[in-house]
């Protein structure tokens, strides 16, 4: 099946449901949980995945505030304002070259009245553009990409991503600049607020280095140092790091090498199936013929369908439901009665588990001896 | 880490049954007459803009305090003011080595009141800032910093304390929500603990910083429209009048959380308390005593940052108190005990013989030495090889190694070379014939503190010197701008 | 007739490293970056005698350990003669060859030796001699296996230091939250040779030659788990291990035939999830362990003159857990009680990585880290852990594992914590597997037990 029948085949998997564009943020999530084929082909798809799961009936709170939202913005208008005052004077802290003055090209929003796949496809062409007038050192060219478009190779398959980093050149080379709101607080940032940035970063330079490779330009015109603008402590005061994304890209080319094939999501897209937003138990029964890969580490990692899937996982009583560690612990047995039944007889389902069974036993008669039970 | 089997096994009867399982018989933390209970929700996206702080040592009299609009200096500094004047009271009133307890819904809810106390503790005081602001921001980061320190309890984070407690039949990262804790330790009647906290995820509000985005949509429709009204005034009169909705708005939301976090408490109170936490509890009265000395000097300076001769001591010190607390916690609790055995660092049976008096001359020596010797008969192989250290909990200052072992019958003879001199007058005491011995490899570690050398003297270091200061940070150029509400 | 390469490049470094050390002042440090069998061991001796030479009235030398500490001294009074002092702590009980060695004296306080030229003791009993005694330059031997915390207590004692290092094995770490050093100036989880490659003025020295590892080895070694390159000090045709061609246990004798060639062996089990102590993991190591030494094998190497017996207690198989380690001793040692002829398996060594930091061995099979696992840990992913594993032999090194390890790598991509300004931490765990997989794959023999 060529791409193209691919791409129609996933459109009409969607059925009637919204559509939503992938952008880097949620392409670096994805690769979080690499192993999932549902989220993979619905990310594809373009399903919009909140309005999915509220119609399997387990809807995802909203993910940001309005405040934070407005934080956000305020601080990236406060750092682009006068000229891209705070900006440059940033950038000259983290990159040890000339920053001219700015001149930006904001690429969000196409020429041509067209939506979806098509209108991504437009910006991205649009961006290369861009791109190539930016590469050509012509003097008066734009030399700060806003909300561009670029195309990442994902198992084979082309994904479009819209960017809220910049692209900025200077020196012969292009940097990826994220600005986020999250502080710097005494040279600390939460890593759990870092580490995706970082990722996003990754997959913004993976897929500009891809760009430029086939443009006919050297990838090693873009910058593996990211700069990261965020406020400094309590207030809205600018300060910067550099992000060295080199790990993250070594990782996230193994990932895209080796993440599912289109063939391979292709194989596990039956026929004629699609997603209706009528149909609550045909839409649940249709999403339940991609296999998934649940874990508690989904609810935090930006899939609407976390809710959904753990409510399977519960109801069918899985072991990973409670933990990756709990489940490990009990090796192959993985459902909650399986361990329970072991636990209690001391029998093992195989000779592999014959220790494990005779120290759950033990383990539980102790317990039991020591005043253990319910609160 | 410790007791990894056993809580994957308490988990999983838990999700069957329905009901958070016990990890411990004891409370291994000591918890003051009156702690401080705190709950506080931030304005989403700002690191240190609180919406509304609750707190109190009396559960029918809660203290509630709100900016209708924290992002305004002035109305958030009438906010702060006004907590840290009751903080500092709280502090001062306290008996003389007494150290506060502030008892928090969650690890985050620590984290930003150490944020908060961040924020404040090195201003300058007037222009809006009180001096009992500054020293209770002081205070608090201290209070909070300290709980690094395992053992600690001068700041509880429940969420983390509870699930020390009782296992539940969720994951450890949901067990992280104050809420749904609690609906597993404690389901309504009728529910299970899996019924119960999902409803409390869907329905309820988080015990905070954050509350959730649904409700920060209403907010902010509110909040716009107090900064519409006041236009621009911060009088304390207009202000409390034209914010009563806001005010209103975030005190239910944080009555819910206040309710939570005593519901939380009175759980934890009710077991029996474990006899090392009131020695540990002990140390954190030391160590209180001498910050308040120190930081009614003049001349008291605070770091910003941790000076390498601090980290230094931070890490042994805290290495050391972690050894201590995991061993005094089996041998305060027969529960921790059995997770300690099923991961393999501790072992019990019945002593079938014993020689207390043997003295033999050791390998390399001249003279006889006291190394009692003891055999135990066990109900399984030990899981400890030969050769391993142990200690001996009834006493841990008796110390010995494996030096025997046999399959079947399972046994092990253990051989003592350390606590066999007398202390203080008495005999040294040892595992008696025919009774049960437990022994343990967690090494409790020795109490001596190591003097550390001045700092100037070492110069491997010495290219790591913080700042120390008691005033701002000035040397940025760009002043902060606050955005005063929605003025876009 | 050894690498010729290797030689020159070895002594060209040797030679920088005695100028650089003589020229050493108050206050600075020499860091070596060692990679594994790179002579660390001769290095620190030979040091110790150039420093003696030079003037220095006494070197003191700083250790991680007893056993290494021991090991040091022995190594000193057998290739110098040099007076050695062994400082040790009150309880420590001395083995009684060191106290017959000669020239060797052992006490408790460095006050009480009589004019020693050399003070070995490890950095635990140095940071207790604080202030008493003062000694213008020290030798730290395994500095990135000693946590800084530690330098900063003995660093007091002494004016300089030289300090070796392998950079690749195992990090010194703690069981607590390290979040609240990272952002701070200084993180006391630091390795010394880190902090005092602060101190140090250039790059540290690089020594070019492992003459453990054959040259099958250095190679994978080298790219996965270092940054600088480094060779092996042999040809392929000086190292050769010969067995037996008998050949009647299907996959396990297809495998050490192969391995004995190659220098490397892998063989992969069905895939399967199991609890730590697989059994039939440990049964095929045994099984491996069992008919290696049944085929009677025997060495020549460019050391020896003529060909050697290959004795059980070169060879060693490494585990990460103690449950592993447990299974395969049990069932080493239950072969060796049923057969006779099978009675020195007991002499095998079986230990987790930690245990074998350090060690040498002839031939080490190794129970890959991620077999049976269906959650990849950062325990489990850490590169030193594996590096240790893999680095241990002169000759071959043979890998068993269930099959399915590349799903779980893809299922678990790098998840380390990242910190600002904190360069991200190298090698990372998670490709170094991957380059491992990679390579063993193309020596795969699949075990049906």
């Amino acid at each position: 099946m060529s791409t193209d029948e691919f791409e129609a085949r996933l459109e009409a998997f969607r059925g009637d449901l919204p559509a939503v564009r992938p952008n880097a943020r949620t392409v670096a999530a994805a690769l979080d949980t690499p192993d999932c084929r549902r989220r993979r082909i619905l990310e594809a798809a373009s399903v919009d995945k909140s309005e999915l799961a509220r119609h399997l009936g387990h809807p995802i709170p909203a993910a940001q505030s309005p405040f934070a939202l407005r934080r956000g913005n305020l601080f990236e208008s406060a750092v682009k304002e006068n000229g891209d005052a705070h900006l440059i004077a940033e950038l000259r802290k983290q990159i040890d070259l000339p920053i001219p003055a700015t001149r930006h090209k904001d690429l969000s929003s196409s020429r041509a009245r067209t939506k979806g796949l098509k209108e991504m496809k437009l910006r991205a062409k649009e961006t290369q553009a861009a791109l190539s007038l930016l590469l050509s050192e012509d003097p008066y060219a734009p030399n700060v990409l806003d909300h561009a478009v670029t195309s990442l190779e994902v198992g084979g398959s082309t994904v479009y991503l819209e960017q809220d980093a910049l692209a900025h050149y200077t020196g012969n080379k292009l940097y990826v600049v994220e600005i986020k709101s999250f502080p710097v607080i005494n040279n600390q940032v939460d890593p759990v607020k870092l580490r995706p940035a970082t990722r996003q970063a990754a997959v913004y330079i993976l897929s500009l280095q891809q760009t430029l490779a086939r443009m006919g330009h050297s990838p090693e015109k873009v910058a593996t140092d990211a700069v990261l603008i965020c406020p400094r402590n309590y207030d809205l005061t600018p300060t910067s790091a550099t992000l060295d994304t080199r790990q993250e890209l070594r990782g996230l080319r193994r990932q895209l090498d080796r993440a599912a094939s289109v063939s391979e999501l292709e194989a596990l897209l039956p026929q004629g199936l699609t997603l209706s937003a009528a149909d609550t138990e045909h839409c649940a029964e249709a999403v339940e013929q991609l296999p998934n890969a649940y874990r508690p580490a989904c609810l935090d990692s930006g899939c609407e369908l976390a809710y959904y899937c753990r409510s399977r996982a519960r109801d069918a009583g899985e072991t990973v439901a409670l933990g990756t560690p709990v489940r490990q612990a009990f090796g192959p047995v993985d459902m909650i009665d399986d361990v329970l039944a072991m636990a209690d007889s001391g029998i093992a389902p195989s000779r592999y588990e014959q220790d494990l069974a005779a120290d759950l036993i033990h383990m539980q008669k102790l317990y039991r001896a020591a005043g253990g039970g319910a609160a | 880490m410790s007791g990894a089997l056993l809580t994957a096994l308490l988990r999983v009867r838990a999700a069957q049954e329905g009901r958070a399982q016990r990890a411990a018989r004891f409370r291994h933390l000591h918890i003051a007459d009156e702690p401080l209970v705190v709950a506080a929700y931030n304005l989403a996206g700002d690191p240190a803009s609180p919406l509304g702080i609750v707190y109190g040592t009396d559960r029918e009299r809660p203290c509630f305090r709100v900016a209708p609009e924290p992002r305004n200096r002035d109305i958030r500094f009438r906010l702060l003011n006004t907590f840290f004047s009751d903080f500092v009271a709280y502090v001062d009133a306290l008996p003389e080595g007494d150290p506060p307890q502030v008892i928090a819904g969650n690890q985050a809810t620590l984290d930003y009141l150490f944020r908060i106390g961040d924020s404040v503790r090195f201003l300058p005081v007037g222009e809006g800032v009180e001096p009992e602001t500054v020293l209770g921001g002081r205070h608090l980061v201290r209070l909070v910093e300290r709980r690094q320190r395992p053992g600690a309890a001068t700041a509880v984070a429940l969420t983390r304390d509870l699930a020390a407690h009782w296992i539940t039949g969720q994951s450890a990262l949901e067990d992280a929500a104050l809420g749904p804790l609690l609906a597993w330790i404690d389901p309504p009647e009728g529910q299970t603990g899996r019924g119960a906290a999902e409803s409390a995820e869907h329905t309820g509000l988080p015990v905070g910083p954050l509350p959730k985005p649904e409700w920060d949509e209403k907010l902010a429709r509110l909040i716009t429209k107090f900064n519409e009204a006041r236009d621009g005034a911060t009088d304390p009169k207009l202000v409390s009048r034209l914010g009563t909705p806001v005010k209103r708005m975030v005190r239910d939301a944080l009555m819910e959380s206040w309710d939570d976090v005593w519901r939380g408490l009175d759980l934890l109170v009710d077991l029996p308390e474990a006899p090392h936490a009131q020695e540990r509890w002990a140390e954190d009265s030391e160590d209180w005593a001498a910050w308040r000395k120190y930081i009614h000097v003049p001349e008291a300076r605070l770091a910003r940052k941790t000076s390498a001769r601090a980290a230094v001591w931070q890490l042994g010190d805290r290495e050391q108190a972690q050894r201590r607390v995991e061993a005094q916690k089996i041998v305060d609790d027969p529960l921790k005990f059995v997770a300690a055995v099923a991961d393999g660092l501790a072992l019990s049976g019945l002593v079938v013989s014993a020689d207390p008096d043997r003295k033999i001359v050791p390998p390399g020596r001249k003279n006889k030495v006291s190394r009692p010797l003891f055999t135990l008969s066990l109900e399984r192989p030990s899981p400890l090889p030969l050769h391993t250290e142990v200690f001996w909990l009834d006493r841990l200052a008796c110390q010995g190694r494996i030096v025997e072992m046999t399959m079947s019958p399972p046994r092990v003879t253990i051989e003592i070379a350390k606590g066999t001199r007398r202390t203080r007058g008495e005999d040294p005491t040892f595992p008696r014939l025919g009774r049960e011995a437990r022994f343990t490899t967690l090494d409790p570690g020795q109490d001596w503190r190591i003097k550390l050398p001045d700092a100037d003297e070492v110069w491997t270091h010495s290219h790591m010197v913080p700042e120390t200061q008691a005033v701002a940070d000035q040397d940025s150029d760009f002043v902060p701008q606050l955005p005063d509400g929605d003025d876009a | 007739m050894p690498n010729e390469e290797a030689v020159h490049a070895s002594e060209r470094v040797t030679l920088e490293l005695t100028s650089r050390l003589l020229k050493l002042g108050a206050h600075e440090a020499l860091i070596v970056d060692s990679p594994p069998g790179a002579g660390k061991t001769t290095l620190v001796t030979r040091s110790t005698r150039t420093l003696v030479d030079s003037g220095v009235e006494t070197v003191p030398v700083v250790v991680q350990t007893n056993e290494q500490a021991n090991d040091l001294v022995k190594r000193i009074s057998a290739d110098f003669d040099l007076r050695v002092g062994r400082l040790v702590g009150s309880s420590y009980t001395v083995p009684p060859y060191l106290s017959r060695l000669p020239r060797v004296q052992i006490e408790k306080n460095p006050g009480d030796f009589h004019r020693p030229q050399v003070v070995v003791a490890t950095a635990s009993k140095w940071a207790f001699c604080q202030g008493r005694q003062s000694y213008p330059v020290a030798v730290i031997d395994e500095a990135y296996q000693m946590r800084s915390d530690l330098l900063y207590r003995v660093a007091p004692l002494f004016g300089s230091f030289l300090a070796v290092g392998d950079p690749g094995q195992l990090d010194p770490f703690t069981t607590l939250d390290e979040k609240p050093w990272q952002g701070q100036p200084y993180d006391p989880l630091q390795t010394a040779g880190a902090v005092l490659a602060e101190n140090a003025d250039g790059d540290p020295l690089r020594l070019p030659v492992s003459w453990r590892l054959p040259q099958a080895a250095a190679r994978l070694v080298q790219e996965a788990f270092y940054d600088q390159a480094f060779m092996a000090g042999t040809l392929p045709t000086e190292r050769r291990l010969h067995l037996d061609t008998v050949d009647i246990a299907g996959w396990a004798d297809k495998t050490l035939t192969h391995a004995a060639e190659t220098g490397w062996g892998f063989c992969q089990l069905p895939a399967r999830h199991t609890p730590p102590g697989d059994p039939e993991v440990a049964a095929s190591l045994a099984m491996l362990v069992r008919r290696f030494v049944e085929r009677h094998p025997w060495t020549s190497n460019e050391a020896s003159a003529g060909d050697r017996r290959l004795t059980a207690d070169r060879i060693a198989v490494g585990t990460v857990q103690r449950a592993q380690e447990a299974a395969v001793r049990s069932a080493l040692d239950q072969l060796a009680h049923e057969h006779e002829h099978l009675a020195c398996l007991r002499e095998v060594v079986v230990a987790t990585a930690n245990k074998l930091q350090g060690r040498e061995f002839d031939v080490v099979f190794v129970w890959h880290p991620l077999s049976g696992r269906q959650d990849a840990t950062e325990f489990h992913l850490e590169a030193g852990r594996l590096c240790v594993l893999l680095s241990r032999h002169r000759h071959a090194c043979v890998v068993v594992s269930r099959a399915g390890i590349r799903e779980l790598l893809d299922a678990h991509p790098n998840s380390n914590p990242v910190y600002l300004n904190v360069p991200a931490k190298f090698p990372d765990g998670w490709e170094a597997h991957q380059q491992v997989l990679e390579h063993l794959g193309g020596h795969r023999v699949d075990a049906l037990p």
